[in-house]
């Protein structure tokens, strides 16, 4: 029978206000400082990578499958970019001035970026500020465009990207460590879309799947020998 | 600012732009929409609302308290008593979001 094995935490939980499974810091030099800790905690160390099992090619990035953003860029639902760049821009000139916004339809779903400015505004505590931004960006296009319009995913800096690509690394890591030790490793709360981050980068692994328990704030990801 | 930042937003999800007025009152912003437009504003789970919230909260800054609710046309009364009020179900959606 397998054990679990549970780290204590991938974030910084010092800060009290923080919301369980997400990162408590506004700056992702302090989510950076954490993961590493969080990676220690999984016996895997950056210098211990070039001795870590090869990641199973399976293990997917959605970040490396997409395309470069100009070639995939569309003018048949140019409507959706248009309303989401012209939303976006009169946001954000209620929120302080340096802001530069783009927003392109890139395989079915208007991608936008907002640039300059203070970025640590428009993010905000574990990214909760630009998941409102994304929120209203995506209600105000479905009253637009009706229930078939495409889904807004709106980055600040690079913030988004980063986070994902951060996740992918613990998937690959705890995949590694499963393959290697044969039991079942537990991850720490996360979010819907976070868990569905790494759901799917492991869907396709070969040698591990995952799974989720617990409810509510508690739900979490086990990675299990397949 | 805050109140600008707030119409803008309680204007963008509602039909009827022209019906939306914020009010700022001592303690809180008031967002005044137009007849049964109240839903909008608000949101499944009170999700809108709470969007809304969490933007203008950033754009007051850490140290300014804001508090965000939304009143219909036909709602309106003196003491505020059969006023909608979105915290109710604010608290659910902040629990099991």
């Amino acid at each position: 029978m397998p054990t679990s094995s549970r780290v204590e935490s991938i974030y910084d939980r010092s800060d009290s206000r923080a919301i369980r499974g997400y990162p408590s810091s506004d700056t992702l030099f302090g989510m950076e400082k954490n993961l590493d800790s969080y990676l220690e905690n999984l016996g895997i160390s950056d210098d211990a990578e070039s001795k870590a099992p090869v990641m199973p090619s399976s293990v997917a990035s959605p970040l490396e499958a997409a395309p470069p953003l100009e070639r995939q860029t569309t003018n048949t639902s140019g409507d959706a970019g248009a309303i989401t760049e012209d939303f976006l821009s009169g946001l954000l000139e209620h929120l302080g001035s340096g802001y530069t916004v783009s927003a392109k339809l890139r395989d079915d779903n208007v991608h936008a970026e907002i640039l300059g400015g203070d970025s640590g505004r428009i993010i905000g505590r574990e990214g909760r500020t630009l998941s409102s931004i994304e929120f209203l960006a995506n209600t105000v296009l479905t009253k637009e465009l009706g229930a078939g319009a495409p889904r807004v995913n709106v980055d600040a800096a690079g913030y988004k990207r980063r986070h994902e690509e951060r996740l992918l690394e613990v998937a690959r890591r705890a995949s590694a460590r499963v393959r290697k030790s044969g039991e079942d490793f537990e991850m720490e709360p996360m979010n819907a879309a976070d868990r569905r981050i790494i759901h799917i980068a492991l869907r396709e692994d070969a040698f591990v799947m995952t799974e989720s328990v617990g409810e509510g704030t508690d739900r979490r990801l086990i990675i299990k020998p397949r | 600012m805050t109140k600008d930042l707030i119409e803008y937003l309680a204007r963008k999800v509602v039909d009827n732009a022209d019906a939306v007025s914020v009010e700022e009152t001592v303690d809180m912003y008031v967002i005044r929409v137009g007849d049964g437009e109240e839903g909008r504003v608000i949101g499944r789970q009170g999700r809108v609302i709470q969007a809304i919230r969490t933007i203008a909260r950033a754009a007051a800054g850490p140290r300014e308290r804001v508090q965000v609710d939304v009143f219909g046309a036909s709602s309106r009364s003196a003491d505020g008593t059969e006023s909608r009020s979105a915290e109710e179900v604010d608290h659910s959606s902040e629990t099991s979001a």
